[in-house]
């Protein structure tokens, strides 16, 4: 017989038993529906955001380390001054705090040549100690070079772009020019190519064995051209910095790789701001959408609403039938929109269902990255503003008469 | 005395145009009285029922209910006072149609926040009462409009008010039904509930004792017709 305690719950549950008689059990619908979308884009939001930077920074930390430490050198040019393995800095990575990685690198400028074309590029070398796990998910054709081998490599791995440029395949050989006095060249064998869809990288970048330029700079196997430090949580870098900052060698200069990479994490930024602002639109519109629906559904009820009053039922208790109402809707709206976002997430990871252009994108698809904590963020904060919202439109309860809501003649 | 009415005053503005709808009422109720509240249409009636049942603010004057001033109270005071010594039923019901009868006559006692069963019994026992038991699950437009009018009076009396204020309570219905409706409320008030009924009817309201004429916002004659147990 519907014995419930609470009277304003009680009136409620039985409202939107009664559904599909109103025009507002129409319009509900289409709030639930508004909110359902305004939460599934606003997760997506964030989970595409996320998906973007993560990817794009996991591309840049690939070839470029979150912090490096050489020697300063005063010019743009890549030919090196040599630091030692001996260094504390070397020695001693793993004691400093939030450190995860260090490896050595030595780049070296220089000309590619085929029978047909001719490429300047840089290589980077790169010793036993390269984590080449990280560079490896950005191969698409063969594999890794062999830095095992008891001398230097002639194996290097070249970008897709430098590969279409010198019309390269897997198991060619080519020659390298190094521009020195006097100028050395060798033959190379292409043992992977490898892309990242960032063009700092992709024009001109190609790795070898660190040992192949030790030779041609007349190093010792001591001597690398300088350090890449890799960190166990990137939102520390500045904190890991400090702590490499402290226990560095002072004739070492280190470099975050948000100063050498700046445009990218500039365009973070941007792209944050414009998250924000459109998740500030969708806030609104779900929050219109709701106050339109309660305001609909109060004055589809404006006789209920008179005769509660004039049967003594207060302001609060009528207000929280609505409000009671109002939550429903917007639990419906949001169980519906997590679903709906989770479930595109899903696909599109599975099936890549919105492709991209990684000449424009640096990826292929559109890349969705969920974290729980955003997500339950996300909807607690919905749910806590769209109350508050859905607060505004009841107070027009208290200022009903119940004598114009039921007419007494 | 159950209610007193003293220089009551109700004018009503809109556009800057003052309507004089109440002017100088003098009138009051006493427990167990059955009053009924004639005249034409646009003479007041409705804006002194509003008044009467604490729905309104007079302009000017006084009203006085169960010995308390109550002519300026304040919202929550003056619901307090209609949920727990006022009745309500109106020309065209007011049931809540997404609850059924029994649920409607219930609703008043849920915010009495009576228990359970004792809502459960008194609600039974009144639907008994009213011949209307047998229709407890039904919704509002599935029984006819008698029933309706019933589970309206029932919904007024569950409370156990002293005071029931009737607007047309027979108007949308027909001879019969009315006859029963006036019948009832008249068993109501010989068991000593107040009843102040506005009506156009001067058949239903030869079943009141006092019968008050209103016209023009004045009160113009009242005559005693019943004899009060």
């Amino acid at each position: 017989m519907g014995l419930s305690k609470d009277f304003s719950l009680f009136v409620a549950s039985r409202l939107r038993e009664n559904k599909g008689k109103n025009f507002s059990s129409l319009i509900a619908r289409i709030a639930v529906g508004s909110i359902a979308i305004g939460i599934a884009v606003m997760i997506l939001a964030f989970a595409i955001f996320a998906g973007f930077k993560h990817n794009i920074q996991e591309k840049i930390f690939s070839l470029a380390s979150h912090i490096q430490a050489k020697k300063w050198v005063d010019s743009y040019s890549y030919e090196e001054i040599p630091v030692s393995t001996q260094l504390d800095l070397y020695q001693n990575a793993a004691e400093i705090p939030g450190v995860e990685h260090i490896q050595v690198y030595s780049r070296k400028a220089c000309i590619l040549k085929t029978d047909l074309e001719v490429s300047g590029a840089v290589m980077k070398g790169v010793g036993t100690d390269y984590d080449s796990a990280r560079f490896n998910k950005n191969l698409i054709a063969g594999s890794f070079i062999d830095l095992d081998k008891k001398n230097y490599s002639t194996e290097i791995v070249v970008s897709n772009n430098i590969a279409k440029r010198l019309q390269l395949s897997l198991g060619d050989r080519l020659s390298v020019y190094f521009v020195q006095d006097p100028p050395r060249v060798r033959r190379v064998t292409v043992k992977g190519i490898y892309e990242t869809g960032i063009e700092d990288f992709d024009d001109l970048i190609i790795i070898g064995d660190i040992r192949l330029i030790q030779r041609l700079n007349d190093w010792d196997s001591t001597q690398v051209g300088g350090f890449e430090i890799f960190i166990d949580d990137f939102d520390q870098l500045d904190v890991v910095f400090e702590n490499v900052w402290d226990a560095m060698d002072p004739e070492l200069g280190i470099s975050k790789v948000t100063e050498m990479y700046m445009q990218f994490f500039d365009w973070f930024i941007m792209l944050n701001r414009n998250v924000v602002v459109v998740l500030v639109v969708i806030l609104f519109v779900a929050g219109f959408n709701v106050i339109s629906v309660t305001l609909i559904m109060i004055t589809e009820r404006t006789n209920m609403i008179g005769t509660l009053k004039a049967l003594g039922s207060s302001n609060g208790q009528i207000r929280k039938i609505f409000v009671y109402n109002g939550v429903r809707l917007i639990v419906k709206g949001l169980v519906l929109g997590n679903l709906l976002a989770l479930g595109f997430g899903f696909l599109q990871n599975q099936f890549k269902l919105i492709p991209l252009d990684p000449s424009n994108y640096y990826m292929d698809a559109v890349p969705v990255m969920f974290d729980t904590s955003v997500i339950l963020l996300t909807n607690l904060g919905f749910i806590a503003l769209i109350l508050l919202i859905l607060m505004i439109p009841t107070y027009i309860i208290a200022r009903f008469q119940p004598i114009k809501a039921i007419r007494f003649s | 005395m159950l209610l007193q009415l003293i220089n009551v005053e109700k004018t009503y503005s809109n556009f800057g145009i003052e309507t004089v709808a109440l002017n100088d009422i003098n009138l009051s109720v006493n427990q167990g009285e059955f009053v009924s509240i004639m005249g034409p249409s646009g003479c007041g009636k409705s804006s002194l029922l509003n008044i009467m049942g604490l729905l309104d603010k007079p302009t000017k004057g006084e009203v006085i209910f169960l010995g308390d001033k109550v002519s300026q109270s304040n919202s929550s005071k003056r619901a307090f006072l209609r949920r727990n010594h006022i009745g309500f039923v109106f020309q065209s019901f007011n049931l809540i149609e997404e609850l059924t009868i029994y649920e409607n006559i219930e609703l008043p006692l849920m915010y009495l926040k009576v228990s359970a069963s004792e809502r459960k019994k008194r609600v039974g026992e009144l639907m008994e009462r009213l011949h209307i038991a047998h229709k407890s699950n039904y919704f509002p437009q599935q029984i006819s409009g008698g029933q309706q009018q019933r589970a309206a009076v029932a919904r007024a009396l569950i409370s156990k008010p002293n005071l029931i204020l009737a607007d047309e309570p027979t108007g949308n219905l027909d001879s019969a039904r009315g006859q029963e409706v006036m019948e009832m409320l008249v068993e109501l008030n010989e068991e000593g509930t107040s009843v102040v009924m506005v009506t156009h009817s001067s058949t239903a309201a030869e079943y009141s004792q006092r019968i008050i004429h209103l016209f023009d916002g004045q009160l113009v004659t009242e005559n005693l017709k019943r004899v009060t147990n």
